[in-house]
């Protein structure tokens, strides 16, 4: 029954070595190395020498209120992963036994769990192999996920500390055949957070999935061991204790993450029509703005500016009156008379860092200049009030719409329609030349893309002109 | 070795051919005493022998688990001898390298699995001792199937009252040596904390009572502590949003016996954990019918918010925005209904 401490430790390493290579941990396939999913599975190089295999840990997402305003939320070092931190540093140790003694490594200390970047996750002991979600669509939504990261974060709070499988001082190689240990209250079979005693690193990520309803380690993937439960704990002990249980199990149980950009949707309801990547908005229109994202959930919307300092675009925060949090979509409303006419990108983020854009021109009235030997009208956009009078026969009209476009032209004079055009696509500027106009009142009329109209009266009035 | 490997392999078994385990009732295992027996003789034989006495506590530990989790009783008598020759090899032993891991595995072992007279004297003395480490791994080891009682309750709270043991990191032991007696302690720590990472810490303490009656004082403090976001990379280490400080099982039933402001509160945290489902459709039409105004109106403000596409289909959400609105006597709520309706769009 006893087992004798260097032959363990022997058949320990020998044994980790041998079940490397047949249970996948060389040949895995990697997962999503550059972006993740909230509640994924993220794993790296586990670093203890002599012991290669995976340590793994769950991604928390991106950090509220700790860098509210940062720009760069995709950035690793603003996103959070949540691990039983295990061991923090090992020191040689001498192994006595039966008159003779070899050196052997001991835990120096050890990490409980904790929060920590992304960025230094990843750096901690290279490979990193990416993130990891479950194999079934169904495990994989929103709510699902905060489960997932709702139950990493208690046990991280809990009080009276979940520790990790091995203390200071003892030999590492307890870290191999200890995986989880709790303490069983009442006739239940299921093991609530109170009970939770010990976990190493991929015990905690495992009771932290079947928490949320999907535990990852199955004997046959149809019947799942789960770890909340006295059942499916005992068999991962047992596991274990024959040494048949690594880190590395839970990897090759898991798929590459495939990761969802949010979704921005903005509606136009003044004309009730969907605003697309590219298109034209008719300044001062109601637009309603959601962004959408089901596995992470929406974090952010932000809106871009050109900053003529530093030469490159900025992005800052969309106001909202709220504050945002892991829904599936959220809804923004701003009042888009402030928005001025021009480009318009919108830049959304999902907790997990991921981000969508989309571009859209909000557009003012056409630009109408008139001119006879002096200016009737210079650059003027809208409906104009006055009605100015020339002695003039002939007239310079030019028309401009950088952003949406001219579509029309629309000349009227006493002598009822002189001109009419249209352009199909719409043009970024035409002019006219009138000459011999007849005495009369005249109405030119310019229309953008997007409905936007300039309207420019004008008198030809002989009299009154020669008084002046 | 090979009769581990057995019991491994029955569990295996018994695993593998689906069966649940059913409420086992508490039995005695006639060979529990020549196990327990087997593996101390061994430790007291190689207790000058570090690593073979980690080998000896590691086995003790993974048999007093297993006991523990196929609810075999270990007869007191069996428990307190275990207890005095494990206290013995504590005393014999040094404090250097492995043996200093053994010490405090001892300590774990006897805290955790006995309650014996011989058991309460040991931890009592290791909870006064100068070792740090000792004293802490006593506090942290007691629980419903170890040391626990007035005694250590009373000695516990004495240390903290003198300041000796620090109350903000092991109040939790109170509730390990007496359940009952420490939901003041832990009520009255909660009310006074201006700590938001002790409101989390504590309020998951508080949850453990399993009684949704008792989440008042953290529903009432919730709004101080929710916007509070880690201000220091340390914080952030082990920070947690103020919502987490509630137990999702015991919240929703909170949520089932309140009404008004504290239900709004209730659901606004479960909220800002973004956990809520299609689990709890139920519950928000059951508290849209609520005679309570701000009830109804805090579902109405969840469901608007987000198009409550966070935990019900489209379809299924506008049948129940129809019938809550067919319901509703409040002209405002009303307005609001349909304005929820309007948003939502479409048949």
């Amino acid at each position: 029954m006893l087992r004798v401490l260097p032959s363990k430790l022997k058949a320990a390493i020998s044994l980790v070595a041998l079940l490397l290579v047949p249970f996948g941990y060389a040949n895995a396939v990697d997962g999503n190395r550059d972006h993740q999913e909230v509640g994924d599975v993220v794993f790296r190089k586990l670093g203890i020498p002599g012991f290669e295999n995976v340590h793994s840990a769950i991604y928390k997402g991106y950090v509220r209120n700790y860098v509210e305003d940062q720009p760069l939320m995709d950035y690793d070092y603003y996103q959070d992963v949540i691990e039983m931190g295990g061991l923090g540093g090992t020191r040689p140790c001498l192994v006595i036994e039966g008159g003779h003694s070899e050196w052997s490594l001991c835990v120096k200390n050890w990490l409980p769990i904790r929060t920590m970047d992304l960025h230094a996750f990843k750096r901690a002991n290279p490979p990193y192999f990416g993130a990891f979600s479950s194999h079934a669509p169904e495990d994989n939504t929103k709510e699902i996920r905060a489960n997932v990261v709702e139950t990493a974060t208690r046990l991280m709070k809990r009080d009276n500390q979940v520790v990790y499988v091995v203390v200071e001082d003892q030999p590492v190689s307890r870290v191999f055949d200890n995986y989880f240990e709790y303490i069983k209250v009442g006739g239940s079979n299921a093991i609530g957070l109170d009970q939770v005693v010990r976990m190493r690193s991929d015990a905690f990520v495992e009771y932290c999935y079947a928490a949320a309803g999907m535990p990852i380690m199955p004997y046959l993937p149809s019947t799942p061991y789960d770890i909340t439960t006295v059942t499916g704990a005992d068999a991962l002990i047992g596991m274990s204790a024959q040494g048949n249980l690594f880190p590395s199990y839970q990897r090759d149980r898991l798929q590459s993450s495939a990761v969802t950009q949010p979704i921005i949707e903005v509606l136009n309801t003044t004309n009730h029509t969907t605003v697309l990547e590219g298109s034209r908005v008719k300044l001062g229109s109601l637009l309603d703005i959601s962004v959408k994202d089901s596995n992470s959930g929406p974090a952010k919307l932000q809106r871009r500016f050109y900053n003529n300092v530093v030469e490159r675009e900025v992005y800052r925060p969309f106001e909202t009156g709220a504050t945002l949090n892991r829904e599936t979509s959220y809804s923004f409303s701003k009042d888009f008379n402030k928005l001025s006419s021009g480009l318009t990108k919108f830049r959304a983020y999902d907790f997990g860092g991921n981000y969508s854009e989309l571009s859209f021109n909000i557009a003012d009235d056409p630009k109408t200049s008139i001119h006879s030997f002096g200016p009737l009208y210079s650059e003027f956009k809208g409906i104009s009030a006055i009605n100015p009078s020339t002695l003039e026969r002939s007239h310079t009209l030019e028309f401009s719409d950088d952003t949406a476009g001219i579509s029309s032209v629309i000349i009227d004079g006493p002598q009822g329609n002189i001109w009419t055009q249209t352009f199909d696509p719409p043009v970024p500027s035409t002019s006219a030349v009138l000459s011999d106009l007849p005495l009369g009142n005249y109405t030119v009329k310019s229309f953008n893309s997007v409905g936007g109209e300039t309207k420019t009266p004008f008198i030809r009035n002989f009299i009154k002109s020669l008084v002046v | 070795m090979n009769k581990i490997i057995l019991s491994g392999l029955i569990l295996m078994c018994i695993a593998q051919t689906g069966l649940t385990a059913a409420p086992i009732a508490k039995k005695e295992n006639p060979e529990t005493k020549g196990k327990i027996e087997e593996i101390l003789a061994f430790a007291e034989k190689k207790q000058n022998s570090p690593s073979e006495l980690d080998q000896a506590i590691s086995d003790l530990s993974a048999y007093l688990y297993k006991c523990n989790h196929t609810d075999i009783v270990i007869p007191a008598g069996i428990k307190e001898d275990m207890t005095k020759r494990l206290v013995a090899i504590f005393g014999r032993i040094d404090d250097f390298g492995i043996n200093r891991a053994n010490k405090l595995r001892i300590i774990e072992l006897i805290a955790r699995f006995d309650n014996s007279p011989t058991a309460h004297a040991f931890v009592l003395r290791m909870i006064e001792s100068k070792n740090a480490k000792h004293q802490e791994m006593a506090l942290w080891a007691m629980g419903p199937a170890g040391v626990q009682g007035d005694d250590v309750y009373d000695r516990i709270k004495t240390l903290m009252d003198a300041g000796v043991i620090e109350k903000d990191k092991f109040l939790y032991a109170l509730r390990s040596a007496n359940r009952a007696r420490a939901l003041k302690e832990i009520q009255d720590f909660l009310v006074k904390t201006k700590s938001q990472d002790q409101f989390v810490r504590k309020g998951l303490l508080l949850c453990g009572y399993n009684d949704p009656e008792l989440l008042d004082i953290l529903i009432d403090r919730y709004s101080e502590f929710k916007n509070i976001g880690p201000q220091t990379k340390e914080e952030r280490s082990t920070y947690a949003h103020a919502a987490t400080a509630f137990d999702p099982k015991i919240l929703r039933q909170y949520m089932e016996i309140r009404e008004g402001k504290r239900f709004r509160t209730a659901l606004e945290a479960m909220g800002a954990k973004g956990i809520s489902g299609n689990k709890d459709f139920p519950l928000y039409e059951k508290k849209l019918k609520s005679k309570n105004k701000e009830t109804r109106e805090a579902v109405l403000d969840f469901l608007g918010y987000g198009m409550g596409e966070h935990f019900v289909s489209r379809g299924k959400l506008k049948i129940l925005l129809k019938g809550a609105e067919a319901n509703e006597s409040d002209a405002k709520l009303k307005d609001k209904i349909r304005q929820i309706e309007k948003k939502l769009g479409g048949e």
